[in-house]
């Protein structure tokens, strides 16, 4: 579906998705998410996460953390924030 | 950007060159409240920046030469205007108010001469960018 840049389950099989026009609101802020290559790794993160937090900028919004590689002591991780019922996936982004 | 060995040092210079850089393409101070970050950068950043954490709060945007691209506060009204001076959370407040949530909000500190609300903010940012990047990596 051309809609959806991602259209997955979580690690709970649930469905999450991703849609094209939220990645274009979001991308001029967020240069990662015009790579498609980061889509892919934002899909991983939301399949299968290394850990999940609460945001604390909005209550009942998810934070999918999936790590990635280290480098001098800076993890590297795929962060992916999901809204609206914990299924709508609101922006993700590379965090060194 | 490669993934090489990335020292403080580099870091902390991005840090310090930022108000220059800044100044000199034109950053705009921009509020996502959908997302609770704020933004102090170019209209759209560049396809070549990367996002480094430099403190627990401050993240830049840094090209392949270290060079900064944008600066980047998430959880700003949550988390980080509850952490300073309430002088800023007032200034902030003055600078984003009458907007409603979900709204993408620009600031532009040339809009303000330099010398205005706008500026000042864009100035404490900077400031304590530069202060708290050395006192974490340096």
């Amino acid at each position: 579906m051309k809609n959806f840049c991602v259209n997955t389950k979580n690690y709970e099989g649930k469905r999450v998705i991703f849609t094209q026009a939220q990645r274009e609101k979001k991308w001029s802020k967020h240069p990662e998410l015009r790579d498609d290559e980061f889509i892919k790794r934002v899909q991983g993160a939301i399949e299968n996460p290394s850990f999940i937090y609460d945001d604390l900028a909005v209550k009942g919004r998810l934070v999918y953390y999936r790590y990635e590689y280290s480098t001098n002591g800076r993890a590297v991780y795929a962060k992916v924030v999901l809204n609206s019922g914990k299924t709508k996936l609101l922006y993700g982004q590379d965090n060194y | 950007m490669d993934k090489t060995t990335i020292k403080n040092e580099q870091l902390i210079d991005a840090a310090k060159s930022l108000p220059i850089v800044a100044e000199r393409e034109g950053w705009v101070l921009t509020l996502d409240k959908e997302e609770g970050a704020l933004f102090y950068s170019p209209e759209r950043i560049s396809d070549q920046a990367q996002l480094h954490q430099i403190t627990d709060e401050y993240a830049l945007y840094l090209d392949k030469d270290f060079k900064p691209q944008g600066m980047m506060i998430e959880c700003f009204e949550q988390n980080f205007l509850k952490h300073h001076d309430s002088f800023i959370e007032e200034l902030s407040e003055d600078v984003f108010k009458g907007k409603k949530e979900g709204e993408t909000i620009v600031a532009d500190p040339e809009g303000d001469k330099g010398k205005g609300k706008i500026s000042t903010l864009a100035k404490f940012l900077e400031s304590t960018l530069i202060k708290e990047a050395g006192a974490k990596l340096g």
